[in-house]
């Protein structure tokens, strides 16, 4: 088959790779019609991932249609259009069984610090991604959902990650009526944080970026007010000011290790490894919400450490929330959201690259080239 | 919906009195790059506002759903038979049920790999040194791909074609004429140079 495959930081390739096998009874091989890109994945493409190998292929949000099926597998069968969560998840472990898919115990040998996650490195469980022409899906019987009635395929697309996580974002901000919400990132997951946000009650929904395109979109699509955070001497003295100097109830940080904004972090994440990845995001989202606030921590850190201020934490009695978005929870609630058109996952979606322009593809999506939010790529079976 | 069962931590908020919104300030003049204009007076006017204000609407609460299970792996059937190096951490009990089987690891990283895994989760040396082993590897990936007739194309793996392609118009005309500058520089030096020997 052909799959892309990770070939060193800022290198990827498509190449000829075996198709996938049933290794176990509930495994599924899924023939994949349509891929996404995360921006999680830039994490991975800028080499940021421990135990990250050249071969790899990539890819956590897919849909597909299911090719094969393991003797376990009883819920699906050739032919079915599914949609699969990007949680490789057991459904019966210890986390599983309290609905907490993101930390599935059975699924990564490599880390008990995440489950598995499929094309997301190693350490999240050794799996390959569905930036291929097929995948192998362990545990089929439990994660992967027959896509309902009245979900187009971009929609379930969108649904395997990006708006889970969004909406997943918010649902920890514990989001009390009026309250002021303060998203860091313009990116897919923050616009769908933004969106959700109101879903929940919010009062004010303010979103922060560098990126005037990204900010333009969302304030259309939260809607939210946009703050461009290179306009400001200090982003977090400005962020302070304009919620009459209490500061957020929550703060959500939706851009994890690749943020930019600060040369110290830049320098000692990026440059000398010394931290994983540019904590900046976070950083201003501790010093961004009031005092008792929640902080949300959506955007993805790989190990082992970051600088941010504790101290800060501490001393103003911050909640701090954060896990991976256990997706398979989330999704009959976002069927129903999307019906009823109060979230649209697909519009976001601004790029299609068959597979084998998939380098182009990550180059237009990390570049930020052409207004890019959510690149799509169609593998060469899909599109034929 | 379901209801849903709420943990007693999370029913205090639900009983707690709203916050309240609070709009631009007393700054008259917000920041350049600070907007609002698409965000309605009202906030009650956004599309599907406060469809999950009730909790009961929240899919995620309780944080964590009722369950009988005690064990780390739960009632566990079936065990995938690993044909290759898997790595274990040793913050596990014993192999997972299931695992990923990319890459097997070879070579001086599979080495270096042996030695990080024999490390916890929280050890600096763990993470640092598989670091250096996927490094290390992506040498090894190098060489051996030449040697398969498959060797890395930079250009094409950086996807630069899409820096032309996608480029901003008015980037991509200032680059056209400051290449065609520098190919028109060149060429009269050719011509001057071929001149001046013929001289």
């Amino acid at each position: 088959m052909r799959a892309m495959t990770y070939r060193g930081p800022f290198r990827v390739r498509v190449e000829e790779k075996p198709d996938p096998v049933i290794e176990h009874p509930n495994d599924a091989i899924v023939r994949v019609t349509r891929a996404a890109i995360c921006g999680s994945d830039i994490h991975l493409y800028h080499g940021l991932m421990p135990d990250l190998r050249p071969g790899h292929t990539f890819g956590h949000e897919f849909i597909g249609v299911v090719e094969e099926v393991g003797p376990n597998v009883d819920n699906l069968k050739p032919g079915d259009k599914v949609l699969v969560p990007f949680n490789v998840c057991c459904g019966f472990c210890y986390f599983c069984s309290r609905g907490q898919y993101g930390n599935c115990h059975n699924t990564n040998p490599a880390a008990t610090a995440i489950g598995g996650i499929y094309g997301y490195s190693h350490t999240c469980g050794g799996y390959d991604g569905g930036q291929a022409e097929y995948v192998r899906v362990p545990y089929a019987n439990f994660g992967p959902e027959i896509i309902p009635d009245g979900i187009s395929d971009d929609d379930a697309l969108l649904l395997t990650d990006a708006c889970p996580t969004g909406y997943h974002a918010a649902a920890m901000g514990d989001i009390r009526e009026g309250q002021t919400v303060l998203i860091f990132g313009a990116g897919p997951v923050g616009i769908f944080a933004a969106r959700s946000a109101w879903l929940m009650g919010a009062g004010r929904v303010i979103v922060t970026d560098h990126l005037d395109y990204r900010l333009d979109f969302v304030s259309r699509y939260g809607p939210a007010e946009t703050v461009n955070f290179t306009h400001l001497k200090d982003p977090i003295v400005y962020f302070k000011k304009i919620t009459d100097y209490l500061g957020a109830d929550v703060a959500i940080d939706a851009v994890g290790a690749d943020a930019s904004g600060s040369v110290l972090q830049a320098l000692l994440g990026f440059q000398l490894k010394m931290q994983a990845g540019n904590a900046v995001a976070l950083h201003w989202a501790v010093n961004s919400v009031r005092k008792s606030g929640i902080v949300v921590v959506i955007g993805a850190y790989g190990p082992p450490m970051n600088l941010v201020p504790l101290g800060s934490i501490m001393n103003k009695g911050l909640t701090v929330r954060a896990n991976q978005c256990p997706v398979k929870r989330h999704l009959p609630r976002l069927y129903e959201h999307v019906r009823a058109g109060r979230i649209k996952p697909s519009e976001i979606i601004t790029h299609r690259f068959p597979l084998d322009d998939i380098a182009e593809g990550y180059r237009v999506f990390t570049s930020k080239l052409d207004g890019c939010i959510k690149p799509v790529i169609i593998p060469g079976r899909a599109a034929a | 919906m379901t209801t849903n069962v709420l943990h007693p931590e999370e029913e205090k908020w639900t009983r707690s009195s709203p916050g309240t919104k609070r709009a631009l300030g007393d700054d008259p003049a917000p920041a350049p790059g600070h907007s609002a204009r698409n965000v309605p007076a009202d906030y009650r006017q956004v599309n599907g506002w406060g469809a999950d204000l009730d909790p009961a609407n929240r899919p995620s609460i309780p944080r964590e759903l009722p369950s009988d299970v005690t064990t780390v792996r739960g009632d566990v059937r079936d065990w995938q038979t690993p044909h290759q190096k898997i790595y274990l951490s040793v913050e596990h009990p014993n192999l997972t049920p299931v695992f990923g089987t990319s890459c097997p690891p070879r070579g001086l990283s599979k080495l270096l790999r042996d030695y990080a895994y024999q490390f916890g989760e929280g050890a600096n040396r763990h993470w640092m040194t598989l670091m250096l082993a996927d490094r290390v590897n992506i040498l090894e990936s190098m060489v051996s791909e030449a040697f398969r007739g498959r060797p890395d194309n930079y250009i094409k793996e950086k996807g630069w074609a899409a820096k032309v392609k996608y480029a901003d118009p008015a980037r991509r005309r200032n680059a056209m004429i400051f290449g065609a500058a520098v190919l028109g520089a060149v060429a009269v030096g050719l011509v001057l140079r071929t001149t001046l020997a013929e001289e």
